[in-house]
């Protein structure tokens, strides 16, 4: 198993979080995917967070997954587009699947397996992602025109925010006049 | 949970000085920017087949460290937006080391990568390695870019500095 894993099983265990699964995978990397859910207002996402050999730590949220109708489609490209532009940390895109598209965010965190932090994981899950996800899902459902939110899935725990403010995060764009030196 | 502020920018600049002086490279401007989060930018230029994209490390108060490049400034037309889109979204979701998205602004189009660096550790080296992997990227794929922008070389950014 890679290091990262190794340390963040660790982790869990030690805090005793209840939090995740997880899976190791026999791919080149080496990689170890954790699943679980985050808890965003009503509902549960599904989200992973996938360690391996690699430089990059991903974390991986499921905001929707269903049919984006066609004549909906570049308006959503558009509008997590947008998000993409507004928040720096992170990167929302479509994912096709056989029958279904996804709305995807990713968080990527490069680090190499001697300066891997897992405090660094639930920190940004719980203290950036959640309290972004609970300003953003509802705008992103509703330029999909999806009626209802994802059902709440029942199961293991969810993650939640511990409810601190993320003012210093920085999460939001880097001003583009800091570009033009 | 304790709290991740990260270093200063004052103290990260050094590091990365030390770094660039450490391994003889110069291909840096530097500048302070005088805003709230004490952000400092460094500014280099990549070759590509396209050529010339200005590349940026923006480092600040905050924990989060940015490698920009501006791909291609005031490039999205109406003719070439979906072909860009769908060209954007592809690259998002194949590639994890960066995201490429359309700043509405200025209709320019720009790739970042963000680091996030804890209270007691920031490392230029693996910024380096970064930016080294999103140029051999831009190197690899500008042909596939070109054919997005629908151009065959992308527009000077600072035509109009003086």
């Amino acid at each position: 198993m890679n290091i990262k894993a190794q340390q963040f099983i660790k982790y869990l265990e030690d805090n005793q979080y209840p939090w995740f699964s997880y899976e190791e995978l026999n791919d080149t990397y080496h990689s170890v995917i954790f699943r679980g859910h985050l808890e965003v207002g009503k509902v549960e996402l599904p989200m992973l967070v996938i360690l391996d050999d690699s430089l990059f730590s991903s974390l991986r949220i499921g905001v929707y997954m269903g049919r984006i109708a066609s004549t909906r489609r570049g308006f959503v490209e558009r509008y997590l587009g947008e998000l993409n532009s507004r928040f720096k940390a992170f990167k929302y895109y479509v994912l096709e699947e056989e029958a279904h598209e996804n709305i995807v965010l990713d968080i990527s965190l490069p680090c190499t397996s001697e300066d891997f932090n897992p405090d660094m994981i639930l920190y940004l899950l719980r203290e950036v992602t959640i309290p972004h996800l609970n300003d953003a899902l509802e705008g992103i459902l509703d330029v999909v025109k999806v009626k209802r939110a994802p059902r709440k899935t029942s199961g293991k725990a969810s993650l939640k925010t511990s409810g601190k403010e993320t003012a210093k995060t920085g999460a939001k764009r880097t001003s583009k006049k800091a570009d033009k030196i | 949970m304790h709290a991740l502020d990260g270093i200063t920018a004052l103290e990260k600049a050094k590091q990365f000085d030390a770094f660039l002086q450490e391994e003889q490279i110069s291909s840096f401007e530097k500048r302070e920017i005088e805003d709230d989060e004490h952000t400092i930018v460094y500014r280099s230029f990549i070759q590509t087949g396209l050529g010339d994209m200005p590349i940026f490390l923006l480092i600040d108060d905050t924990i989060y460290s940015v490698i920009r490049v501006l791909m291609g400034s005031k490039i999205v037309t109406d003719e070439n937006r979906n072909d860009i889109l769908e060209f954007m979204n592809e690259a998002n979701s194949n590639y994890k080391n960066f995201k490429i998205y359309l700043e509405d602004v200025d209709q320019s189009v720009y790739l970042d990568c963000v680091n996030q660096s804890s209270m007691t550790h920031f490392d230029p080296r693996l910024l380096y390695v970064l930016m080294t992997q999103i140029v051999d990227y831009l190197k690899e794929n500008y042909s596939h870019i070109g054919e997005a922008f629908h151009v065959t070389q992308v527009p000077n950014p600072f035509v109009h500095e003086g």
